[in-house]
């Protein structure tokens, strides 16, 4: 078991530094600069010669590199090109920001779209079912900039129920700021997983073990969470990893429409500048939280079913 | 078939929820009353970008200027009508010979930390801006100063150009003469920052910002507000009215308009084409609303090292076959059809220059002489091969450039768009024999008419890489004018020349002229004391407001509509910035 976790932890570390290495050379070699985009488009050529060698985007590649990966070692991701800020400093406001917006999405995605799933399974072919899977293919096809528009103006423009936008300054003003672009983000995901849960539940309700469990005389809400949700939300687990993952690296349109600072508009900003040390800061969050996602996902598989556990693989 | 049955359910249903965003403006709540002017008070006010630093010695974009002027005094400033008048300077005068450029400055001048302004600090913060180790981005506007180099090489620490000759008194020396030396000096950079600053750039100094101007930084949440307040020993007398200003980014436009509706905003400067069409239209707002003047010019490089921008022919064909008022109307309002390289919003534009114009005959004939000529009627002729046009993926760009692909194709010129982001659009379309022909544009950097023509037709500003003059445009008439307008301190000689460029520009054709974008800038009500500058946007520093009718307004805003509103009456208690 542990050596089998040594192994993941190494395999992940080689990940994420391939990623890492992919991200600076393709940043290195884009034809822009980052030099011209610092000092604006119509600074003189002078000026921007001087810019760049101040940055040492004057050294050859290799040197750059060099310089990038002892800096990573010694737990530098350097300084914003934009901000002229270190880049550790940049990432510590904005991870949290994030993560609470992730987790309360996930929270939202999983919680909502089991429910409608797990209804929808039970009520099939009537109109609950065909109600849920339409609202899920409206939830699914809708992008989520109609949906936190549409959110946003009828919440907070027309009842003016939730704040427009912005991350506020207290608690109570950062939950109602949350609210919108969670449920921008919860929906869309709430809608995929109820279509999956729904279909994994009539398969499972189907199984011979449930009806074994009904014909014991369990109650019937017994063996739908218990017998049946544990077995279809299985799979959920991966794909509640890989969206927790996803979402770590910033919803990009979402912390966009509703003024979210958290790492997604950071990385929309970055990119566009061309401000290389917050692009690879960003990489290595978002490649690091999968790849953690991932052995999370791994120990809830486990814990959720014991066969897993003495199997050889996790996998 | 089930499929298809459920997309016009899908698309109703999409229909029904954008149309319902769709809907008319709400009517201004607080009313304008004919009141004596009244100090206190707090607006707020919003843009879309970041902005990424407010120090003065490298903050020189259109997001962080208006902020920096409320955080910075400058020496000069450019007045309604285009003249230089002095903001920290009580006096100025240039010398007869143009080598010499003498500034009083106002007595007892107090930064924000309370210490006196002299003209030592002017020096201290013009040479910690143009220091080898601040990535100032425009180091090279102060070349001409005496000094420069030695400083700029380390050689000496200090610019001997720059003398303050007393507390007040400070003198530039210039090695030659410099006609746009005293626009130079509106720019931030010679702006006085407190000595805390220190000698050299500091990126933290941004975050704790001290300066000489109306407004002192109070806190700066990265990406999120600016808050600012009245900096009470401010040197002019009575100002600003306002206690403070909260600046807030990266608000989307439509946020923008609907904060604003609800009295969250106090002022739109960046409002979409058709929200501020629904505001000039609607009586009730029109009459808190203006336009700003363009204060740039876009359009179409054509580069004369390829072919067949190697053809003067094609150029004027080019620039005759483009339909502007057609542009225009993509934004109506908006985007403004452009006679000249010079803006209506900088100083030196000519209201009465004849500049390239939409002429469809001529731009046929011009082809014929070329040697492309086409049939429009059976499609025949013209250029045979398809050219690239390098567009930076800014929305209204690659808008303008489908335009621009009908309006030449119509003469025989098919082009192919490569949109691609602006970075890399720069690159590209800097090199010699790369970027046949794209959209261009330049903004205005300082107020002069050079800065239209110096970084982008002279030959000076033609470079193997990163080229501002992307059309690789030399032209031996043009160069001698433009050397001749830096050095020429006569203002009516000036005019004559720069119009004489501007005649070369639209002949030669090195570009096709096309557009320039304007603001249409809405206030509240009782909001006073703003109009639009027609050089300096978002002016903001000396607004004062109409407490009561704010207070009024506002509690009429934030009416609950209905019982469902609990939450929102908890939080306009305090409404998150």
């Amino acid at each position: 078991m542990i050596r089998r976790a040594v192994i993941r932890f190494g395999s992940s570390l080689a990940v994420v530094w391939i990623v890492l290495t992919v991200t600076f050379l393709v940043s290195h070699s884009l034809p822009s600069d980052p030099a011209r985009a610092m000092a604006g488009p119509q600074a003189r050529p002078a000026d921007v010669a001087r810019i760049r060698a101040q940055l040492g985007f004057d050294r050859p590649l290799i040197i750059q590199y060099a310089r990038y990966v002892d800096q990573l070692a010694h737990g530098d991701l350097g300084m914003s090109y934009q901000r002229r800020k270190p880049v550790t400093k940049i990432l510590a406001e904005r991870i949290p920001r994030t993560a609470m917006l992730a987790i309360a999405a996930i929270f939202v995605q999983v919680s909502a779209g089991t429910a409608i799933g797990v209804m929808a399974a039970l009520r099939r072919g009537r109109s609950l079912d065909h109600g849920a899977v339409a609202l899920a293919l409206i939830g699914v096809s809708a992008p989520t900039f109609l949906t936190g528009v549409v959110l946003q103006y009828w919440f907070a423009y027309r009842m003016r129920l939730l704040p427009l936008d912005g991350f506020g300054s207290t608690v109570a003003e950062r939950a109602a700021c949350m609210v919108l672009p969670v449920l921008t983000l919860g929906l869309f995901g709430a809608a995929y997983y109820a279509r999956f849960v729904r279909d994994e539940m009539i398969n499972v309700l189907s199984q011979d073990f449930i009806r074994a469990a009904r014909a014991r005389g369990l109650r019937p809400s017994r063996v739908v969470l218990v017998h049946a949700l544990r077995n279809a939300i299985l799979p959920l687990v991966t794909i509640m990893a890989m969206d927790l993952g996803a979402l770590m690296g910033g919803a990009v349109v979402t912390e966009k429409l509703f003024r979210w600072p958290g790492m997604g508009s950071l990385s929309v900003d970055a990119v566009l500048a061309r401000d290389v040390p917050v692009v690879m800061g960003v990489v290595l969050v978002s490649s690091l939280s999968v790849v953690v996602a991932n052995f999370l996902a791994d120990v809830a598989y486990g814990l959720l079913d014991p066969r897993l556990q003495s199997s050889p693989r996790v996998r | 078939m089930r499929s298809t049955h459920a997309r016009p359910e899908v698309a109703a249903l999409a229909a029904a929820l954008v149309g319902a965003c769709s809907s008319p403006l709400a009517a201004p709540r607080g009313h304008r009353r004919d009141i004596p002017i009244q100090r206190g008070g707090t607006i707020t006010v919003a843009q879309y970008v970041n902005v990424r630093s407010v120090d003065p010695a490298v903050a020189f974009d259109e997001g962080s200027d208006p902020i920096v002027r409320l955080l910075f005094a400058r020496l000069l400033r450019v007045s309604e009508s285009g003249a230089f008048e002095g903001e920290l300077a009580r006096s100025f005068r240039v010398t007869d010979d143009g080598l010499r450029v003498l500034v009083q400055m106002h007595p007892g001048v107090r930064f924000h930390d309370g210490s006196v302004v002299s003209a030592r600090d002017v020096k201290r913060s013009l040479e910690r801006a143009l220091h080898p180790d601040t990535p100032c981005p425009a180091v090279s506007f102060f070349d001409r100063l005496v000094g420069f180099d030695d400083f700029r090489q380390g050689k000496s620490d200090q610019i001997a150009g720059v003398v303050a000759a007393s507390d007040v008194d400070l003198e530039f020396r210039l090695r030659e003469p410099d006609a746009t030396f005293l626009a130079t000096l509106t720019l931030s950079f010679a702006s006085p920052v407190c000595p805390s600053a220190g000698a050299t750039f500091d990126p933290s100094f941004s975050v704790h910002a001290c300066g000489a101007g109306p407004f002192r930084l109070v806190r700066w949440q990265d990406q999120d507000a600016i808050v600012l307040a009245r900096h009470e020993s401010y040197f002019e007398p009575g100002l600003p009215y306002l206690d403070g200003i909260t600046w807030l980014f990266g608000m989307q436009t439509t946020t923008q308009r609907f904060r604003f509706e609800q009295g969250r905003l106090d002022f739109v400067h960046e409002l979409s084409a058709a929200d501020s069409a629904a505001f000039r239209n609607d009586p009730r707002w029109a009459p808190f609303g203006a336009w700003n003047e363009p204060r740039s010019t876009r359009g179409i490089f054509m580069n004369t090292r390829m072919p067949p921008f190697d053809r003067l022919e094609v150029r004027q064909a080019v620039a005759a076959a483009i339909d502007r008022e057609q542009v225009g109307m993509l934004r109506a309002g908006t985007v403004v059809p452009a006679r000249s390289m010079v803006p209506p919003g900088v100083v030196g534009h000519d209201p009465d220059f004849q500049g390239q114009r939409f002429d469809l005959p001529r731009a046929l004939d011009l082809m014929r002489q070329a040697g492309f000529a086409y049939d429009p009627a059976t499609g025949r002729g013209g250029y045979p091969d398809p050219i690239d046009y390098f567009v930076a993926a800014e929305s209204f760009e690659v808008q303008a450039a489908e335009l621009y692909q009908q309006h030449l194709a119509r003469i025989g010129i098919r082009i192919r768009l490569r949109s691609m982001a602006w970075t890399a659009w720069l690159a590209q379309t800097g090199r010699p024999m790369q970027a046949p022909m794209g959209g261009d544009g330049w903004s205005a950097d300082f107020d002069d008419p050079s800065n239209f023509f110096d970084p982008i037709f002279s030959t000076s500003a033609i470079q193997d890489d990163e080229s501002q003059n992307r059309s690789f445009f030399s032209n031996a008439e043009l160069d001698a004018v433009l050397a001749r307008g830096r050095r020429e301190m006569s203002p009516a000689v000036r005019r004559a020349l720069y119009r004489r460029a501007d005649e070369i520009v639209r002949d030669q054709a090195p570009w096709a002229v096309v557009f320039g974008y304007r603001y249409y800038d809405v206030w509240q009500p009782y909001l006073h004391g703003y109009r639009p500058h027609p050089r300096v946007q978002q002016r903001l520093a000396f607004v004062w407001l109409d407490l009561e009718e704010k207070r009024l307004a506002l509690r009429a805003k934030n009416a609950p509509p209905g019982s469902l509103n609990v939450l929102a009456l908890a939080l306009s208690r305090r409404p998150p910035p």
